[in-house]
């Protein structure tokens, strides 16, 4: 009586091996990954400008640059706002550009990046009197978005 | 000794300076999170912040809106204004500080009105806070965009009424051929892909040429197609790389919007080379 339990015992655990290996060796599962779009803007700081003209005088242009390195694993958009360059009421006509272009461009699209890119900014004077002397200042923002 | 003492505290306190003259440094992922769920439910978000040097960030909810260039306009969101998203969108913190090489995790939720419909867009715009004034140059603010897309439908396929509409179609000669542009509204809820090709036909109906037209943004991406959100008005432009003589040609506008053709715009126009003061405009005939 006791070897037909064990026999019968046996044979149970042999099926539900059996059958679980069987279910083991035809199971298939996915693996799915989904990476966020990621995006660092690094290296760029704050920049002053300066002029080969003679200092102050009409017309003469003060320019300035900075260089930032963008890493991103997708495409990205990257643009520039800024005003002009102020002391107090006096304002100078202040123009902007990435890459020595237009305010904004995009990295390529389907592919990573990794590149370094450059910021500049150009003040032009106007009459003598037309400004103050003293110290100008002004900010723009860099905007790192996906669209 | 003592001023050995003071030359070193000196020393100290211009290196603490010039550290924190730096701004901080920030990586941003995800920079763009799909929203979707059931109306008046609170529907969680997040997204992470590295600091790749010690700064303090703030983070506030801005609108968007696409220009004509095809690209994205951002403003900062107004609660009491019944179009701004920020009354849809709420973020748990507003600012942070975050030390070097470590990270934290933002969190937000959105409810959606149970009246919205169709598609909307909203930024968190992720910004370091500066700690330094610029008395003389230029200060530089980075900021990062995480755009919130929110689909109202809940998940369900909705096949939405498409709506477009072309209009003020110009041209100008421009070297070794005539650049056309033209303005695509997208007059429905849903965002899409516009697909426009412009064909010349002469008296005779005969194909001359035909040039693809896009936004410049498209142009700069490299893109096939023009992406145009709702509500948005963009140009769209082409140059058709061929010298055609000066005449009585037909422009055929054929626009395909989410794969879905759009009527056919039609304009008899005359090609004139004018004189560089002037612009060529397209010149009805009929």
């Amino acid at each position: 009586m006791k070897l037909t339990k064990l026999a019968l015992a046996t044979a149970i655990c042999t099926f539900g091996f059996a059958a679980q290996a069987a279910e083991l060796d035809s199971d298939s599962a996915t693996v799915s990954m989904n990476v966020g779009l990621y995006a660092s803007l690094t290296g760029l700081d704050d920049f002053s400008l300066s002029t080969t003209d003679a200092d102050g005088s009409a017309g003469a242009t003060y320019s300035g640059s900075d260089d930032f390195n963008l890493e991103s694993n997708g495409q990205v958009h990257v643009s520039m706002t800024g005003g002009d360059l102020s002391n107090g009421s006096d304002s100078v006509s202040t123009s902007y550009g990435l890459d020595n272009s237009t305010t904004e461009f995009d990295t390529a699209s389907d592919a990573v990046h990794n590149a370094s890119h450059n910021v500049s900014a150009s003040a032009v004077l106007g009459a003598i009197s037309a400004q103050k002397a003293g110290s100008y200042s002004g900010a723009i923002t860099i905007t790192v978005s996906s669209i | 000794m003592l001023n050995i003492n003071y030359i070193k505290m000196i020393i100290l306190v211009c290196v603490a300076f010039s550290v924190s003259a730096h701004g901080g440094e920030f990586a941003i992922s995800p920079l763009v999170i799909n929203i979707e769920g059931k109306k008046n439910t609170k529907i969680p978000f997040e997204f992470t912040v590295k600091a790749k040097k010690t700064g303090d960030v703030t983070i506030k909810v801005f609108d968007l809106n696409q220009i004509e260039t095809g690209h994205m306009g951002f403003i900062e969101g107004d609660e009491n204004s019944k179009e701004s998203k920020s009354s849809w969108v709420t973020l748990e913190k507003t600012k942070f500080s975050i030390k070097q090489n470590d990270f934290s995790v933002a969190k937000g939720h959105v409810v959606i009105p149970r009246k919205a419909k169709g598609q909307h867009l909203a930024a968190v715009m992720v910004e370091e806070v500066q700690s330094k004034e610029v008395k003389n140059g230029i200060a530089v603010n980075v900021r990062y965009a995480v755009i919130l897309k929110i689909d109202t439908t809940s998940g369900k396929k909705i096949r939405s009424r498409t709506k477009t509409k072309f209009e003020n179609l110009s041209f100008r000669k421009v070297e070794d051929g005539w650049e056309f542009e033209g303005e695509f509204k997208n007059l429905s809820k849903t965002e899409g892909r516009l697909f426009t090709e412009l064909q010349l036909r002469n008296s005779n109906k005969k194909l001359i040429g035909r040039v693809t037209l896009k936004t410049l943004s498209a142009w700069q991406r490299n893109e096939a197609e023009s992406m145009v959100y709702p509500g948005s008005k963009v140009k769209i432009f082409g140059k058709l790389p061929k010298d055609v003589i000066e005449g009585n040609y037909q422009v055929r506008i054929k626009n395909k919007f989410n794969n879905r053709n759009q009527p056919v715009y039609r304009e008899d126009v005359v090609l004139m080379i004018k004189d560089e003061s002037s612009n060529n405009q397209a010149m009805l005939t009929d």
